[in-house]
């Protein structure tokens, strides 16, 4: 029979994270996913905390505990050692998921003699990779061995099942495990059906006719017949490129010439397997160790010239932040340009294949103009210096867009269909000013309009100055003032602040906003 | 015989029959027609006062409004050309929809700097237009105006400046606003026209009106409300359900 051997890392969400963030994986920690517990660690167990739990209710249950955000791709990163590891003494590592490995247990068994020393073998060099704790299950079917695996101990942290007790080991484990959803699952304890062993004894015609395929598939698990097969990974080959310098760089362009031909070989490496670049990591190393990676995204997929370019450009922005950083700007420059870059590493993050970005027999069409154009004012003006607008949901037009660099990704959550009451309808102003200009906003009799604490104008409009050195405009005709109360609910957060539409003597029209501390202009209808 | 003299053939039958005379009609009036007249979409009410509409590879002053630049283009960003806008850092991306502009076609060089011109010219290859707001302290060399205005030519890619340009095709310029909506201490700008006056290379003045168009809606509904007095207020909200039915 198809003996399988499951190797499982118990809490590994939490092991990874507490490496990830560096806290104590002993200590209470939990990780939140959409507002829920995800996982927690053993001690936050035993305080009460559970899967599932709100946020609110684990703090309440433990105090002392601290929660972490769960981060799906930390636990795939950090799970990728364990896995070389075992890939190192057994061929065919199948990943069920971050934490739980599966291996065909015939091989291992014929080559260390028996079950119990493979699985010892195994459990050993995954511990290798520091893992406070390491299961195996052996069994028939990945699922059995899982099963084993978590069935198994501290103390004895091994667990075969022989292939005669499979049926008997499942038989009092709870149905939702095989359930294929949460529906079914609700359904069958509906039925009275609470338990594997319950579900296997169920007639199989009578199965098929009332789940369908899911459920035939889900009663040969829970009898014990496996149907799923080992699935080994691929090695991904390696396309990361690194350089390294024996004398610190301290200069981007120096840096950027020496990396075009690593550049060439990272193209040349991807071209050779049809594979081309569209998002590249790029981490670099200075001398005291400390390192800077970002993850980069090009509109179309990497050349060469691109991979120098953004090389170039996350040194500027490296260097321009160690400038700015600091009470004594000379001392930090100084002190950072002791601090050489001496190792760059470009790692692909997402390859696709060449054929999906293949340009046709007359050429690629006007949008690949368009984006040689473009990304040749990047090259100049770097990576800020062209995008697109986006717009997004807001109470005032600054809020409204949002300025996405070309090759960006634009920001996911636009919250765009929502009402934000407050909103400004009618005619949108033209010309926005990022940051709103401080104007003198004056009644007729000359006085300075002021707001009382119920957002009541003190007079009427009449003059609008828009700089000291201006000569003041007459108000036309004017509206408002409109209360905008954002964020009342932080203690420091603005005042509540009015804002009102003018139309000045030459026709133009402006958006002011006013608090206490006077009017600034936001927009203008030009 | 006969069958001769039951013809129902009258006697002075048409030479060629219609289908035939129906394409010979178009063959002749795609044969007259003027050469294909080299311009980008342009909107109705501006194509009225530049008779034909913006053509390629030209350059235009467009002076004194943001929104006069947006209405010149939006025909022919909706008509899924690609346009850049240089040296606007301060643009509204509602207006830009509203006015019938595609984002997803629009690129934006906020603040391009000494290399303005350099950027200029590397965008005329690829975009259908462009808007255009030389820095302050630019100067312009006649022989720098003359190559880009070739290259322009050449690709075939409009030019919308908003400041002085020697040897522009027509010269757009904002005379006044005509606001509707805003009162005195009620409503909301609702609508607004345009009055624009066009003075092209012969020295010949056109006057118009030119509508921007405001995205009515659903959005109306939302005015808030808290002004001076009751009446302001009820004012406020006969001018938007005026809006809103209209």
């Amino acid at each position: 029979m198809n003996r399988a051997l499951a190797v499982w890392v118990p809490d590994w969400p939490v092991v990874a994270a507490a490496a990830e963030l560096a806290l104590d994986p002993t200590a209470p920690l939990a990780l939140i996913h959409k507002g829920l517990v995800f996982a927690c660690s053993g001690a936050a167990r035993s305080a009460g905390v559970t899967r599932g739990l709100s946020q609110r209710e684990a703090q309440y249950r433990c105090p002392s505990i601290t929660v972490a955000r769960y981060d799906e791709s930390t636990d795939a990163r950090r799970f990728e050692p364990c896995v070389r590891a075992l890939e190192a003494i057994v061929p065919g590592v199948h990943i069920v998921r971050p934490g739980l490995l599966a291996v065909r247990a015939r091989g291992p068994v014929r080559y260390f003699g028996s079950e119990p020393l493979a699985a010892a073998a195994v459990r050993d060099s995954v511990l290798a990779c520091g893992v406070p704790d390491v299961r195996v299950g052996v069994a028939d079917g990945v699922f059995t061995a899982e099963h084993a695996a978590r069935a198994s101990t501290r103390t004895a942290p091994i667990l075969s099942v022989p292939s005669a007790e499979t049926a008997g080991f499942l038989a009092d484990l709870p149905v939702a495990l095989v359930s294929p959803d949460e529906r079914t699952g609700t359904l069958l304890r509906r039925l009275g059906v609470h338990t594997l062993g319950e579900f296997a004894a169920l007639p199989l015609e009578d199965v098929r006719r009332r789940f369908g395929a899911a459920g035939v598939w889900a009663r040969e698990q829970a009898a014990g017949r496996d149907p799923s097969r080992l699935v080994p990974r691929e090695l991904p080959p390696e396309f990361a490129v690194q350089f390294e310098s024996d004398t610190p760089l301290e200069r981007s362009d120096e840096i950027a010439f020496a990396m075009r031909s690593y550049a060439d070989r990272f193209d040349a490496q991807l071209r050779a397997k049809r594979l081309v670049c569209t998002a590249v990591r790029i981490e670099l190393t200075d001398e005291h160790g400390s390192e800077v990676s970002r993850v980069w995204l090009h509109p179309r997929w990497f050349h060469a010239a691109d991979l120098v370019d953004r090389v170039r450009w996350q040194l500027d922005g490296l260097f321009r932040a160690a400038q700015q950083s600091g009470a004594d700007p000379r001392l930090e420059v100084a002190e950072y340009q002791r601090a050489g870059i001496v190792r760059v590493r470009l790692i692909p993050e997402r390859v696709d294949a060449t054929a999906h970005h293949e340009s046709g027999l007359w050429g690629g069409g006007p949008d690949e103009r368009v984006h040689h154009a473009l990304a040749r004012v990047q090259s100049l003006l770097g990576p800020e210096g062209v995008g697109t607008l986006e717009r997004r949901g807001g109470r005032s037009p600054a809020e409204q867009q949002v300025f996405v660099p070309w090759g960006d990704a634009p920001p996911p959550d636009s919250r765009l269909q929502q009402p934000w009451p407050g909103a400004i309808p009618g005619v949108p102003p033209a010309t926005v000013f990022p940051t709103a200009e401080p104007v003198r906003l004056a009644a007729a009799d000359g006085s300075e309009i002021r707001i009382d604490e119920r957002g009541h104008l003190s007079g009427v409009p009449a003059e609008l100055q828009l700089h000291a050195s201006h000569a003041p405009r007459s108000v036309q005709s004017w509206a408002g003032p409109w209360p905008l109360q954002e964020r009342w609910w932080v203690s420091d957060a603005a005042p509540a602040r009015v804002r009102c539409q003018l139309i000045d003597g030459s026709g133009d029209a402006w958006l002011v906003v006013g608090d206490e501390q006077g009017w600034c202009v936001e927009a203008r209808y030009d | 015989m006969t069958l001769l003299a039951a013809d129902p053939t009258p006697a002075v039958a048409p030479r060629t029959p219609p289908r035939v005379a129906e394409l010979q009609a178009r063959i002749n009036g795609m044969q007259s027609s003027a050469p294909p007249s080299r311009t980008i979409p342009t909107r109705a009410d501006l194509a009225l006062l530049l008779p034909g509409g913006l053509r390629e590879g030209a350059i235009y002053q467009v002076r004194g409004s943001t929104s006069l630049a947006m209405v010149a283009l939006a025909e022919a960003s909706a008509a899924g050309r690609w346009s850049a806008w240089v040296g606007w850092p301060q643009l509204n991306a509602v207006a830009l929809t509203a006015a019938g502009i595609r984002l997803d076609r629009t690129a934006i060089v906020p603040n391009p700097g000494t290399h303005w011109l350099g950027i200029l010219a590397g965008l005329a290859d690829a975009m259908s237009v462009l808007v255009v707001r030389p820095p302050r302290a630019a100067r312009l060399s006649p022989g720098e105006t003359a190559r880009l205005a070739a290259r322009l030519r050449e690709r075939g890619c409009t030019v919308l400046v908003d400041g002085e340009w020697p040897g522009a095709e027509a010269e757009l310029q904002l005379e006044a606003h005509v606001w509707h909506g805003l009162g005195d201490g009620h409503g909301v700008l609702l609508d607004r026209q345009l009055r624009v006056r066009v003075r092209d290379r012969s020295g010949r003045v056109r006057r118009g009106p030119v509508g921007v168009a405001a995205p009515l809606g659903q959005t109306l509904r939302a005015v808030p409300t808290a002004p001076l007095e009751q009446s302001a207020q009820l004012t406020a909200v006969d001018a938007v359900e005026w809006a809103v039915s209209a």
